[in-house]
């Protein structure tokens, strides 16, 4: 993949946290999508901007969600890029998926080469704008010469990300994780549950990320075949909303919330609120930036 | 986030109603359920969806619960579980023991079975399919998402035997995993069958040994979407081995494809020889491809030629085609060879090319004493031991019934009862019956 490839004009870099809402039919329902980021409290403190990204969209087989966090630490100081350029990778992935005849088709790929088609596809356009763009003194000069040192053997480093990303087909739902953040599914009764198990290599701030070289390892990839009804929401959310509450019951809990008030009171409400929920989450919990991501879909 | 049972309910088993307790995993093809019947030690049921619930699938169920599972390692469906409440059917099988992982752990690095680990997992590997594939069954879906292993022991769990099938029976039905499918069935000229088991071995081999699949370098560093064309070209049309020595097309990626670039020089020339043949003149021609008791020596010479580097403690292969012992793959340092028996049949046949060789904890089981025995690695006739009041000196202990009888240096002849042991001496002459060995050191 070539620099001609890089998936971010400056428009849609701009576009990119501004939230939406849409509805489509796929996987057998018609889906509500709608999303937001928001920056965090600590980072407006410190003149921080906001290293999330997310965006939902109609693509390839039905509708795909994809959502990351740049790093932010010092030595990633491109990552509010990188995580823009992890979503527009997840959306062209998304856009090349093919139309294939079975749940169990649909498995093998995503397990086999979504995640080397997202991490490559990832290090290719930040490979072509390091070559672009060299890292400027200005950048560098902060760094303590181990960090200099680290970014010396991989540059992608300053445009560290996680990435989740979750695609709807009609015979199955697509979720793969690399890196920290949450995807949580609530079913028609209200029941929360994680469709990937807690990493224990996730631990306190660390997190596996898109920069690493073999990174494809490292993402986790769960499938499931639609048999019955769908899941009624699919919520994604970067670590700063799950670490802004006290504990993972807390957490879970505005999952379901959030659905029975997208039920009750409809998309528009909730769409217009969420960004200041997340604002004032960020401010009383973690401090850091919280993105969202929301699938949903009426009661049938 | 299942569909199909519901926990705490109950279905009808010949040793009474089971009881659906745990969710562990859903598939492409059904969902997979602890369950529990009386006093027995729990069971895993798997549940078909309804399009996947079909009278041809029953048929295949039956016929490979009458056939009984072909030998240790198989999770195989042992009774056919149907509700008059409860659409479908479902099988029982043995539960999966946690101290299995996936190959898929293996290859992102959440398990690190050492090489006698991963050796011994690749002989349970290539013994399974021979014992299948000599029941007249083939798996046709051979691939790291159903094969489970032990990273301690190198034992194998294999799973989703419902896709097994006689031989030459099945004209539909699954094609594979499509990394694991041989070419020939890619290109749609050929059904999965015994020969293109042989081809998903040899592959699943390759990825435990290298953690890489051999047909994956240039050529597929340069696909960006990996597309029904992009994979049929990759994997069917034209295939290419990483390490074909005539054929430098595909050579690995550094950076991309290190695990096969770090991994191919550890191991022995015999060994690279079979994986060259098996991804060179066996990607053509199924009848090239290599069999699994042919798998199944060169993995248990690979274990017998594992020695400890006395720098660094790594294992090391070696190699009795090199000239030397060579140097430590991990620190680079000389390596210095152990005790080595080199085992020949007793009627005055030639030693073997590939000698044992003798660790602090090495032991000796039936097929390295007698070539008619079983390979088991279960019972030790005979383990390197340390003299109990001088450290320096070691000796290979009897653990068997039978008496062995050595000649030392001077000729003398000498029984070595069984509990007893022979000093490990040059060239002692141990008659173990069947095959006699020389000591060399």
């Amino acid at each position: 993949m070539s620099g001609d490839c890089d998936p971010l004009t400056s428009d849609r870099e701009a576009a990119i946290d501004a939230g939406a809402t849409a509805r489509t039919a796929t996987a057998g329902a018609h889906w509500h999508m709608l999303y937001a980021s928001v920056r965090g409290a600590a980072h407006r403190r410190n003149g921080l901007p906001n290293q999330d990204a997310v965006r939902i969209s109609r693509t390839g087989p039905g509708l795909v969600l994809a959502l990351a966090d740049g790093h932010g630490s010092a030595t990633s100081f491109r990552s509010q890029q990188g995580a823009r350029l992890a979503v527009a990778v997840a959306l062209q992935v998304a856009a090349r998926w093919p139309e294939l005849p079975t749940a169990s088709h649909h498995k093998r790929r995503a397990e086999d080469d979504w995640p080397k088609e997202l991490v490559r596809g990832w290090q290719a356009v930040v490979d072509a704008r390091l070559g672009r763009r060299p890292f400027t003194a200005a950048e560098l000069h902060p760094l303590e010469p181990s960090a200099r040192q680290r970014l010396e053997r991989n540059p992608r480093l300053a445009w560290g990300s996680t990435l989740l990303s979750v695609i709807l087909t009609p015979s199955s739902i697509l979720y793969l994780q690399l890196g920290d953040g949450d995807l949580l599914v609530v079913d028609d009764n209200g029941q929360v549950n994680r469709p990937l198990p807690a990493d224990p290599r996730l631990l306190g701030n660390e997190t596996t990320s898109l920069c690493a070289p073999e990174a494809w390892r490292e993402a986790r990839v769960y499938c499931q075949t639609l048999v019955a009804a769908p899941p009624a929401l699919i919520l994604a959310a970067t670590d700063g909303y799950a670490n802004a509450f006290r504990d993972d019951a807390g957490f879970r809990q505005v999952a379901s919330d959030l659905w029975v008030m997208l039920r009750d009171e409809g998309q528009a409400t909730v769409q217009a609120q969420l960004a200041g929920w997340l604002n004032e989450t960020s401010a009383q919990g973690s401090g850091d930036d919280i993105s969202v991501g929301i699938l949903w879909r009426e009661a049938t | 986030m299942h569909q199909l049972l519901t926990l705490g309910s109950q279905l009808p088993t010949a040793a009474g109603p089971c009881t659906i307790e745990r969710f562990l995993g859903g598939g492409g093809q059904g969902e997979v359920y602890q369950v529990s019947v009386a006093s027995q030690p729990p069971s895993a049921l798997k549940w078909y969806f309804p399009q996947q619930a079909t009278a041809d699938q029953r048929q295949a169920l039956q016929t490979l619960i009458r056939k009984g599972p072909p030998g240790p390692g198989f999770l195989w469906p042992l009774e056919l579980i149907e509700a008059p409440q409860t659409p479908g059917f479902g099988y029982l099988m043995p539960l999966r023991e946690p101290r299995f992982h996936g190959i898929v752990d293996l290859m992102k690095r959440r398990i690190e079975p050492d090489f006698r680990a991963l050796t011994l997992a690749g002989l349970h590997l290539s013994q399974a399919f021979l014992a299948l594939h000599a029941k007249g069954l083939c798996y046709r879906d051979i691939s790291f998402g159903n094969v489970f292993l032990d990273p301690d022991s190198g034992a194998i769990a294999i799973c989703d035997n419902d896709n097994v099938t006689i031989d030459g029976s099945d004209p539909g039905g699954i094609l594979g995993t499509p990394r694991f499918i041989a070419p020939e069935v890619v290109r749609g000229e050929a059904r999965p069958g015994t020969q293109t088991d042989l081809f998903s071995l040899a592959v699943l081999l390759f990825y435990l040994f290298h953690i890489h699949h051999p047909l994956e370098g240039r050529q597929e560093a340069e696909i960006k979407c990996f597309d029904l064309p992009a994979m049929t070209r990759l994997y069917g049309t034209d295939p290419c081995f990483i390490f074909d020595p005539a054929d430098d097309r595909n050579r690995p990626v550094p950076g991309l494809h290190d695990n096969a670039i770090a991994h191919w020089g550890i191991y022995p020339e015999f060994l690279r020889e079979h994986f060259t043949r098996g991804f060179t003149s066996g990607l053509r021609d199924p009848q090239a491809r290599i069999r699994e008791s042919e798998w199944r020596l060169a993995l248990a010479r690979l274990l017998d030629g594992i020695h400890y580097c006395g720098q660094c403690g790594a294992e090391n292969f070696h190699d009795p085609a090199a000239g030397s012992a060579g140097t430590c793959w991990s620190c680079g340092q000389p390596l210095r060879l152990p005790w080595r028996l080199r085992l020949a049949d007793a009627l005055g046949g030639a030693p073997s090319r590939y000698p044992v060789l003798l660790n602090h904890d090495t032991r000796l089981y039936a097929h390295h004493l007698d070539p008619d025995r079983r390979y088991d690695f279960v019972t030790p006739l005979a383990e390197v031991n340390r003299h109990p009041s001088d450290p320096n000196r070691w000796g290979l202990k009897n653990l068997g019934p039978d008496k062995w009888v050595i000649t030392g240096a001077d000729g003398q002849l000498r029984d070595v009862e069984p509990g007893r042991s022979a000093g490990l001496v040059s060239g002692l002459r141990i008659d173990f019956g069947p095959l006699r060995g020389v000591l060399e050191g």
